[in-house]
């Protein structure tokens, strides 16, 4: 079964904190993951990889804030949105053949990213 | 909560942004409140509309294109025949009741895309419980989530027969021929059929929509009349042996090519060799299978 991570932020996240946040949550002996994609294209997808480690995301995306509203659990409170009204969502989905620990891994990396930009990481349902 | 439904079906594969163009213009001129403001393949919705960067928005398209009104009132998806055994397209499109719905409007919109969208089907119609197929209600047009009704109009069962006659239908040439030729549906006891163009008609049932939910013995009482004029064995429920225009397939057509590394299936081998037979030439390989991705 697949698992989802969502990071969402005030102000979008750069693709080097990213890689940073991945290279860290994988622990200091693993090699650096592979990230293939445009992480500037929101609509993209990137697949992150490395040996026992396989999670695809979905770059930061614009969305309105109110659409976030109740994907989360009641304890969860999101950021104050921006001028727009919009906050960042980024999407870690670990699919179901991924191999052990690549959950983890996106766990911290986003736990990582959320303390450092504002934000949250949370797990929707 | 939705409550007004259209749904078009076309075997085009709506790539091409000038078909997107029309469907947005006309849906901007007959119900304005419904046009786009923020669309994406996964939701939330990711990207603002913007009509000056029209094509970024019709490019969603190579995954599947969803939309949604500003007031969050109303939606549009578009699913484009990319599998190799689908035979349609389509295109839905569904709103909230409220003051901002023009609905007479929906019926000039569903209209006006016959043509420019080459539709074989199309469907418009408010949602009524007694139109469910769930619960045991009877009805064959609309199925429900979690309380919210969607309409349960689908390509794969269109293969099988039609669901239903609903309030207003646009019937293109397969479905034509299917009833027994122009004749035969331009004299169906409908409130009104008009003529779209060569082999395409609109039937609508009553003479208002709101017939739908507020006069069901009038509307029943059309439905029957026109399943028995265009033949009730092409609808859902009908006497048996269904029957349904057999549409080709993507892969027949040359619109599909298998992934590398894709096991092809018997029956889909044969859809190929018949496309390759024909000398039609198949698009390259939207991607590689990968056998196992694990490091």
């Amino acid at each position: 079964m697949s698992q989802e991570f969502h990071l969402v932020t005030r102000e979008r996240p750069p693709g080097a904190a990213l890689r940073r946040a991945l290279r860290d949550a994988t622990g200091a002996q693993a090699a650096e993951p592979e990230v293939d994609g445009d992480f500037d294209n929101p609509n993209a997808y990137l697949n992150v990889s490395g040996p026992g480690l396989w999670i695809e995301m979905e770059p930061p995306g614009h969305v309105e804030a109110a659409d976030l509203d109740g994907s989360y659990g009641d304890d969860v409170t999101l950021p104050e949105p921006d001028g727009d009204r919009c906050l960042w969502l980024t999407i870690a989905n670990v699919p179901a053949g991924a191999p052990a620990g690549s959950a983890e891994t996106a766990r911290r990396a986003f736990e990582d990213l959320a303390s450092r930009y504002d934000g949250i990481a949370a797990t929707p349902g | 909560m939705p409550s007004a439904f259209v749904k078009l079906f076309t075997r085009s594969l709506l790539t091409d942004p000038e078909q997107g163009r029309t469907l947005i213009r006309l849906i901007g001129e007959h119900e304005p409140s419904w046009l786009p403001h923020r669309y994406g393949w996964s939701t939330p919705l990711r990207n603002v509309y913007d009509p000056d960067r029209f094509a970024e928005f019709w490019t969603g398209l190579e995954y599947n294109l969803d939309w949604r009104n500003a007031k969050r009132t109303a939606t549009g998806h578009v699913t484009t025949r990319v599998g190799p055994r689908d035979t349609l397209s389509s295109v839905t499109l569904e709103g909230e009741r409220n003051r901002a719905l023009d609905l007479p409007a929906l019926a000039r919109l569903v209209q006006d895309c016959g043509p420019p969208l080459d539709l074989a089907y199309g469907v418009l119609h408010l949602f009524h419980p007694d139109d469910l197929y769930t619960a045991g209600h009877g009805g064959h047009l609309f199925g429900e989530n979690g309380g919210t009704p969607f309409l349960g109009v689908t390509e794969r069962g269109l293969k099988d027969c039609l669901p239903d006659v609903a309030w207003g239908n646009v019937f293109g040439p397969p479905y034509v021929a299917l009833f027994g030729g122009a004749e035969r549906v331009r004299t169906a006891p409908a409130a009104l059929v008009a003529e779209l163009g060569p082999d395409r008609f609109y039937l609508q049932l009553t003479g208002d929509i709101t017939d739908v939910t507020g006069d069901r013995p009038a509307l029943t009482a059309a439905r029957d009349a026109v399943k028995e004029h265009l033949g009730a064995d092409c609808f859902a429920g009908g006497p048996g042996p269904l029957r349904a225009p057999r549409l080709p397939a993507a892969a027949q057509e040359g619109l599909w090519s298998p992934p590398e590394g894709f096991e092809v299936p018997d029956d889909l081998r044969e859809l190929l060799d018949q496309a390759a037979a024909e000398g039609k030439t198949p698009p390259p390989p939207a991607g590689v299978i990968e056998q196992d991705r694990r490091p």
